[in-house]
């Protein structure tokens, strides 16, 4: 509906008009008493920024950035974080007979990604890599803009905004937009909802399963994850070429990743591009030595995994991430470069980087710690109980696999080329199987919890 | 600029992939999805039951093809036309059995078990999704016309809700109410039949999916409000216990009056089963079990309770009797195993009191 009032329209303020209320309207259709709370958001670092820009004191400049950085953080904090810090310092020996007020708070929708977006922006004014924004309507599309609110991309206000100058939608950019729209809506409702429903029955009664099965459940949660989430950022992205707008990749065949330092250049690109520019690189990044460099990672994959989710799980997988990428800055350096690598060699680099991986999301889809214990225990300690190979399942993972393979020996037919015969009759086939297939439960985003 | 005969190739172009997809999604839905259930009115039972002479496929539980034969009792051509005394075994979808295929169904085990044993009876299904007691209760008399002569009743109950009143009525004839205690008969047609028998006829079930997703989907315009996890659903008032025997025993005592032959409850519970992330190999029911068997034993009513074959079934093998590889385990209905337990539970206790 909003890109056929946008394609109808052709004056730049009403198009821009539209696109914000169309937001506005789809953030709302959630829940809408958090309009507030985004156009506040808004207003604060819109202003705030600008004031930034016009200070000439860089001790007033610190300090209304501090400022602005704080609120934002307080909000996130407040929000996301409270209840769990609350909980975490019952269970503390000292407190443990304390009764702390928690808050019965609903989290808004996308606040991790558009709290993080406006961060970006008010340290690109601050470090002055960016000009501010002078419009107050451009501010609040890139804020706000729907197709990118609830789970990303974390797209850059250097890269967004001058996209809203020059703004214009045409067939074409419809076309490559409803191909990745499509493409995403398949690994979402295709294949992560029915990863879901084995993986969720499992983690709810894992402790009958034998270990078999646990690696199987293992191994689907990875690729539900994947399928999920980069099956949402597909159809975010596809959804803003539509109307017109660039947003950054995101996923780009994260497994098949050698190493983890490849693995998180594949991997949710714009929030890892977020924690190196304004977690890592401030912290010193690896300018302080080596060993300063190795706590810089720790510290910020684990705030990484804190952003995540509340809770110890996520603060672990971050960890362990942080602890995998010092451990591959060690043998880098030290033992060997994976230039010179064998075939026989990348092989082992490649099973050693998944198999790592998929072990960490035992950790990041458990309900708590004892319980991913639990689960690695039912890995590596051969365990009888019941048996669930689902069909399915094996077919999903063979196929993913086979995609994968044809995407390393880089067959071309794989990333379905706009101008080929085949993509069109390809991309209905993907949306009969969606309609068609689709699982009787849908299943929420697995981002958009965070 | 776009010429005409750009725009006329890109129109072209959409078409063909458009019919290659429509051949694909064709292809791929008639292996992989289930038919689509249609009915006819039966003018002997005076209700609407599954089409007959018909083949139904189902694939989304188990992979099994079912043949449908006439008077709504499947595997079976035509009940009329056999001879021997005939058993009748009742139930709803766990007796329909779309999941396995129809030699694998309770009552054609049965029979061939009770054949083995040079016992000359013959035992039929008749079973919908969503059927209740009630509807057994007034469908009795007309299946004995049609099924003459039918020497006994099984009726399969997978939890004591099946014979509870006041449950939901799944759109079907008969309903079990309380206050007062009743059984009613109300006329209900089902919908969409004649697209449904057309899609069958042509394999286009995938025509149907979107459809029916589509009038499940409810959409609203107007923003509303997330409910946080906080809030907690009402629940439900459980029977009393002396509501409850009230109940089954005005039930039983119906069944009595609606037939002189003998009536047996099969009661198959749903264990062993995974719940709260542990296996669960005792019947949390077990004691209403026993309190049901007392009532019908009191109306001279038989009672089999197939638990205990459920569970030896279990640690025997480390299957369940219910759900396939492509559902949950120990979920859903029988699987081919589970008939035939309930078919050899059947058969001992027709072998014990065959001659009473």
């Amino acid at each position: 509906m909003a890109f056929v009032l946008l394609l109808a329209i052709k004056g730049v303020i009403v198009r821009k008009i539209i696109l914000l209320s169309a937001s506005y309207y789809f953030y709302a259709y959630w829940d809408y008493r958090f309009l507030g709370l985004i156009v506040i958001v808004t207003l604060l670092n819109f202003y705030i920024s600008l004031w930034i820009e016009n200070t000439g004191s860089l001790l007033k400049r610190r300090s209304l950035f501090i400022t602005i950085l704080i609120i934002n953080l307080c909000l996130l904090g407040l929000f996301k974080y409270y209840n769990f810090f609350i909980h975490s310092l019952e269970s503390l020996p000292l407190l443990s007979h304390t009764d702390l007020t928690t808050l019965n708070l609903i989290l808004p929708l996308g606040i991790s990604f558009y709290i993080f977006r406006v961060i970006s922006y008010a340290a690109d004014v601050y470090t002055k890599k960016m000009a501010p924004c002078v419009h107050i309507i451009d501010f609040a599309i890139y804020v706000a803009f729907f197709p990118i609110i609830i789970s990303g991309p974390i797209s850059r206000a250097s890269s967004f905004l001058p996209q809203l100058k020059k703004y214009s939608i045409s067939i074409s950019t419809f076309y490559a937009g409803s191909q990745l729209f499509i493409i995403g809506l398949f690994l979402k409702v295709f294949i992560a909802d029915r990863l879901a429903m084995f993986v969720n029955y499992f983690y709810a009664h894992y402790k009958v399963f034998d270990t078999l099965t646990t690696w199987l459940a293992t191994v689907a949660y990875s690729l539900q994850i994947y399928a999920d989430f980069a099956g949402y950022s597909s159809m975010a992205i596809g959804m803003s070429l539509i109307l017109g707008f660039e947003i950054e990749e995101n996923f780009h065949f994260p497994y098949l990743a050698r190493n983890i330092r490849e693995f998180w250049r594949r991997w949710h690109i714009t929030l890892s591009t977020w924690i190196r520019d304004y977690v890592y690189i401030p912290l010193g990044g690896n300018r302080k030595g080596k060993y300063r460099t190795y706590v810089n990672l720790i510290i910020a994959m684990t705030i990484c995994g804190l952003w995540h989710g509340a809770a110890w799980t996520f603060v672990l997988w971050g960890l362990m991430h942080g602890i995998a990428l010092v451990i591959n800055h060690i043998y880098r350096d030290h033992f060997h470069r994976q230039s010179d690598a064998t075939p026989v060699t990348k092989i082992v680099y490649w099973a050693a980087t998944f198999l790592f991986v998929t072990l960490a999301w035992v950790v990041f889809r458990s309900g708590s710690i004892a319980e991913a214990m639990s689960i690695y225990s039912q890995l590596f300690c051969l365990k009888e109980g019941i048996t669930w190979l689902q069909p399915f399942i094996l077919l999903i993972l063979v196929a993913i696999a086979f995609v994968h393979v044809l995407s390393y020996v880089k067959v071309t037919a794989i990333s379905l080329p706009l101008n080929s015969w085949y993509t069109m009759t390809i991309l209905f086939c993907l949306i009969w199987l969606a309609a068609i297939f689709h699982p009787s439960e849908f299943q929420p985003f697995v981002y958009e919890n965070f | 600029m776009p010429t005409l005969n750009d725009v006329m190739k890109r129109i072209s172009h959409i078409f063909i992939s458009l019919c290659c997809s429509i051949i694909f999604i064709w292809a791929a839905g008639y292996f992989f999805l289930s038919s689509l259930t249609s009915y006819e009115f039966e003018h002997n039972l005076h209700k609407y039951i599954h089409t007959s002479n018909t083949i139904h496929k189902n694939r989304s539980e188990g992979w099994a093809t079912t043949r449908v034969g006439k008077y709504n009792i499947n595997a079976v051509p035509d009940i009329t036309k056999i001879r021997e005394p005939k058993i009748a075994v009742w139930g709803d979808s766990y007796v329909e059995a779309w999941q396995v295929n129809d030699d694998q169904k309770m009552p054609q085990v049965i029979t061939s078990l009770l054949h083995q044993k040079e016992i000359d009876l013959f035992c039929f299904g008749i079973g919908s999704s969503g059927d209740s007691v009630a509807d057994y209760y007034f469908d009795m008399p007309a299946y004995e016309q049609l099924a003459q002569p039918v020497v006994a009743h099984c009726i399969i109950i997978t939890n004591f809700t099946d014979i509870s009143p006041d449950q939901t009525s799944d759109q079907k004839n008969g309903v079990f109410r309380s206050n007062p205690l009743r059984l009613e008969y109300i006329a209900s047609r089902p919908s969409f039949q004649n697209i449904k028998r057309i899609l069958n006829e042509w394999g286009l079930y995938f025509v149907w999916e979107p459809i029916r997703a589509l009038m499940k989907t409810q959409i609203h315009l107007i923003p509303s409000i997330r409910q946080s996890s906080y809030q907690q659903s009402a629940s439900e008032d459980p029977a009393t216990g002396a509501d409850i025997e009230g109940a089954w025993a005005f039930l039983l005592s119906k069944f009595k009056q609606q037939t002189e032959v003998p009536i047996i409850f099969v009661y198959c519970p749903a264990i062993p089963m995974i719940h709260n992330n542990e296996l669960v190999l005792k019947n949390p029911d077990s004691n209403t079990a026993r309190l049901f068997n007392q009532i019908c034993a009191a109306y001279d009513i038989g009672f089999i309770d197939v638990s205990t074959r459920f569970l030896d079934y279990y640690k025997q093998t480390g299957k369940f009797p219910r759900g396939f590889s492509n559902t949950r385990p120990g979920s859903g209905h029988f699987n081919a195993a589970g008939h035939r337990i309930v078919a050899e539970a059947i058969t001992a206790y027709i072998e014990m009191t065959r001659g009473s």
